[in-house]
């Protein structure tokens, strides 16, 4: 690995920005990803940050079962985002559809859907309804030593 | 030589303090908030990460002034700091560029993300290009007209020997003329300070006058179509300035820059009051809407400059 | 001359953390007309909830919605209570008031936040969430998790509450208390604050009640509604307490409105906390007999309708839910046209709107032979006619 690969990974490792997609979740998960922002957890000390925009995105927060309006929004958003780009699947929802895997309206696990878009695309999974934000912060942090 | 240098170190230094800046700004905020705040590399490990990214270009998006904006953007700051630096070094060089050069400098970031946000062709950033747009108009002609005081005060130092008006223009006939006591010590200085002061708010374009970013509104407007490295050019370019204005003010208001004896306390001072006067107004206002904020340096702070102008007239 | 911009906001917008289309047309930065698309969050709850059985329902219409998770439950379970025809013990009602209540709380001081958010006042935001954290530990000790709940149950409560745990309940709330009246002080006084929300979004009583508002929207606006007094369920007729109304029915009321009622939700819980009487939580249930049920519930955001209709066997054979934002969402059309940008995304997220509860799909059928009357090139050629006849007009 060059020295400039190394850099990169640095600023990568150190400045995570994390864009929320709610593709059909109860809500739980996204208040405890707002959650994690505030006083209590502060995920900014270790540089992560809410971005506005899937373009200064690093990482795609998926919460919720992807539904067949979201799926094509969900596949548009991933290929918006600027690469390299982790795509981390929060919650039981978004993991393994939980409690709505019989739900009618159910369009695919998330893995699958960005999985057709970049087959290699890195996925991360944070199960838990909702996950703990500790375990958030846990599943991020591991996520980016392993890069 | 000599020039290249200073520029060279000019550029370098505002980059680093800027950064440096930038994660102060972070940090107070994060201790407002209660919370813990970033650690001091942060505001570099975003640049080197924005660096190393993909630049994503939209298909509607004209592209060579998408892609120029930022440049033009980060040169003109680093025009600005060149000739601020060279002032704070060597007062007495031959003509380095005066008020009005550097005053054309600093309206270049809000003019090139306009520039970008019109390029991008988002409906977005073309409502956020039009609030950036009402936002120079609205702060411009009282930033101008805050100069006014440092003029005066330098055409009458130069007016013993003979008045030379355009001489005054001059940044180190401003200097010069404050050796005796800065310009915000009198009433008209002060006042033209506190309209400066709100300028710079809209000018780093932080709350109460973020109306073109707003991220809830217009989920980043000029900026949202940005990515990789002309993101990082665009945060660069924001950072320096976190720099470059409050030494402009400083330069213009407040005795300028030095290094020697006292200075070296009081500069640092100087600049960190500017910076946590920004940061506090910062966390204790929200975002206004942008015809309020228009109103807000039309009708308070326009009328302060001109009260501040015609001051100083009788001094 | 108009020349008309079309800003979407959504359907993935940082505005709200839910995916939902909001289509504004704008002249300048003025909204001029407005179209609302939800369903992407449709998740097809009903359909989930009816191959359940009675015991496992709870714990889907938990999750409608995250914020409302002990709402939704509530309301689903007297449905059911109602059909069988249990009798709840008291100690068990008194629970549901206690976590129903704590719910308020978390979720009034999340919308403040988040309102301070929208409009660009992130300290406003860190502090309200910070003195939220108090209220979820509350839930956490006394139902084990810090959002879904899963407490209540057909015929009473999970889990009862030990002394340990109403002490603490109790200290949670004073830690949260003090902090509340500054926020209300603030609110109140703030210049900036209310320069930015007065008179913007303004609902007023006439359109409240034509459009047929709830919750702490429609209390904004002057109508004093609230199942909780109207239609006492839990232990609501047993405590003491007021409903708050506001006059004007702009942002800045419904802001006062729930922090004001976020004050109230403390005075319900003391109360409950030293009235809890002794006894079971948990009455026996053999079996739901066929019958209809209903059962409505005051969530934060509004009244939270459960309709469940049993045919004896293990599970609902029909489960009907309609959550207060589907009431709220068509007051936009009266507080946000003619507003600008600015101003539309505060009022849009001032009903506090959920939109996983609102999720609906839309068809068009004949009532008797359940034949489809209109498909989409139908419902698309009518909107066609529709945008043609405005056009003419304008």
């Amino acid at each position: 690995m060059s020295v400039l690969d190394k850099v990169k990974l640095w600023g990568l490792k150190k400045s995570p920005w994390v864009y929320h997609v709610n593709t059909g979740a109860c809500n739980n998960c996204d208040i405890e990803v707002l959650e994690l922002l505030t006083p209590r957890f502060d995920v900014e000390r270790l540089g992560v940050l809410l971005a506005c925009s899937p373009r200064h995105a690093d990482a795609l927060l998926v919460t919720g079962i992807c539904t067949r309006q979201a799926r094509p929004r969900l596949q548009e958003i991933y290929r918006q985002t600027a690469k390299p780009c982790l795509v981390v699947c929060l919650g039981a929802c978004a993991c393994t559809a939980g409690i709505f895997h019989d739900a009618w309206h159910f369009a695919g696990p998330v893995d699958e859907v960005i999985r057709e878009v970049d087959p290699d695309a890195k996925i991360i999974y944070i199960p838990g309804c909702p996950p703990k934000p500790e375990a958030m912060i846990a599943g991020i942090a591991k996520a980016l030593q392993d890069l | 030589m000599q020039t290249i240098l200073i520029v060279v170190a000019a550029v370098l230094g505002s980059i680093v303090l800027g950064l440096l800046f930038s994660w102060v700004d972070r940090l107070v905020t994060a201790r407002i908030q209660w919370r813990k705040g970033p650690p001091v590399y942060q505001p570099l490990a975003d640049i080197v990460k924005l660096l190393g990214k993909e630049t994503v270009v939209s298909e509607s998006a004209s592209l060579w002034p998408f892609l120029l904006a930022p440049v033009l953007g980060f040169a003109g700051v680093c025009a600005a700091a060149a000739i601020l630096w060279a002032v704070a070094i060597n007062p007495d060089a031959s003509f380095v560029g005066d008020l009005i050069v550097v005053i054309y400098f600093l309206t270049f970031p809000s003019l090139v993300l306009i520039l970008g946000a019109s390029a991008s062709g988002n409906p977005y950033g073309a409502v956020g290009a039009g609030r950036e747009m009402k936002l120079v108009i609205g702060y411009e002609l009282p930033f101008v007209l805050a100069m006014v005081p440092a003029i005066v005060a330098a055409g009458r130092a130069l007016s013993r020997p003979g008045f030379e008006l355009a001489g005054s223009f001059k940044l180190s006939a401003i200097l010069q003329a404050q050796q005796n006591g800065a310009v915000a010590g009198s009433l008209a200085g002060f006042l033209a300070l506190l309209c400066a002061m709100a300028v710079m708010q809209a000018k780093l374009g932080v709350v109460p006058f973020d109306q073109p970013e707003a991220e809830t509104e217009l989920t980043g407007g000029v900026i949202l179509e940005y990515s990789g490295p002309a993101l990082a050019m665009i945060k660069l370019m924001r950072a320096m300035l976190l720099f470059v204005l409050p030494l402009f003010i400083i330069t213009v208001f407040w005795g300028g820059v030095s290094l020697r004896g006292w200075g070296l306390l009081a500069t640092p001072l100087k600049v960190v009051v500017l910076l946590v006067v920004v940061v506090l107004m910062r966390n204790t206002n929200p975002r206004l809407r942008i015809e309020q904020a228009m109103k807000f340096f039309w009708f308070i702070v326009t009328p302060v400059a001109v009260i501040a102008s015609v001051l100083s007239a009788y001094a | 001359m108009t020349h008309k911009t079309l800003i979407p906001i959504g359907p993935y917008h940082p505005l709200q953390e839910e995916a939902e289309f909001f289509q504004l047309y704008c002249e300048g930065e003025t909204v001029v007309d407005m179209d609302a698309r939800i369903s992407y969050n449709h998740r097809g709850i009903e359909g989930v909830s009816m191959n359940r059985t009675w015991d496992q329902v709870p714990y889907v219409v938990e999750r409608v919605c995250g914020i409302c998770s002990a709402s939704h439950p509530l309301a689903y379970v007297q449905a059911v209570e109602e059909i069988a025809e249990v009798e709840v013990p008291e100690r068990a009602l008194y629970v549901r008031t206690i976590i129903n209540e704590l719910e308020r709380i978390h979720s009034h001081l999340l919308w403040f936040g988040l309102a301070g958010h929208f409009i660009g006042y992130n300290t406003v935001f860190m502090w309200a969430w910070r003195y939220r954290e108090p209220c979820l530990d509350a839930l956490e000790v006394v139902t084990g998790s810090r959002i879904n709940y899963a407490n209540h149950t057909v015929g009473g409560s999970r889990k009862d509450l030990t002394p340990e745990m109403v002490k603490f309940v109790g200290e949670r709330l004073d830690e949260i208390e003090g902090p509340l009246d500054m926020f209300i002080t603030t609110a109140l006084e703030d210049p900036i604050l209310s320069l930015r929300l007065k008179d913007v979004g303004v609902l007023t009583e006439q359109d409240a009640r034509a459009l047929g508002a709830c919750g702490p929207t429609a209390r904004a606006s002057n109508v004093p509604i609230d199942v909780r007094r109207d239609d006492p369920y839990a232990a609501y007729d047993r405590v003491d307490w007021d409903v708050m109304t506001c006059q004007n029915g702009d942002v800045f009321d419904k802001v006062v409105v729930r922090l004001l009622e976020t004050k109230e939700a403390i005075r319900i819980l003391r109360q409950a906390l030293r009235d809890l009487p002794e006894g079971p939580v948990q009455a026996s249930v053999k079996e739901v007999p066929p019958g209809e049920g209903v059962g409505h519930v005051e969530a934060p955001r509004g009244e939270t309708f459960h309709f469940v209709k049993s045919n004896g066997g293990a599970g609902p054979e029909r489960h009907k839910i309609r959550a207060p934002s589907f009431n709220n969402v068509p007051t936009f059309r009266a507080s946000c046209i003619g507003q600008p940008i600015a101003d539309v995304t505060i009022t849009l997220a001032s009903i506090d709107p959920c939109y996983s509860c609102t999720e609906r799909m839309a068809v068009v059928a004949d009532r008797d032979t359940g034949e489809e009357l209109m498909n989409f090139a139908d419902l698309v050629k009518l909107s066609r006619q529709k945008t043609e006849e405005i056009r003419k007009q304008l």
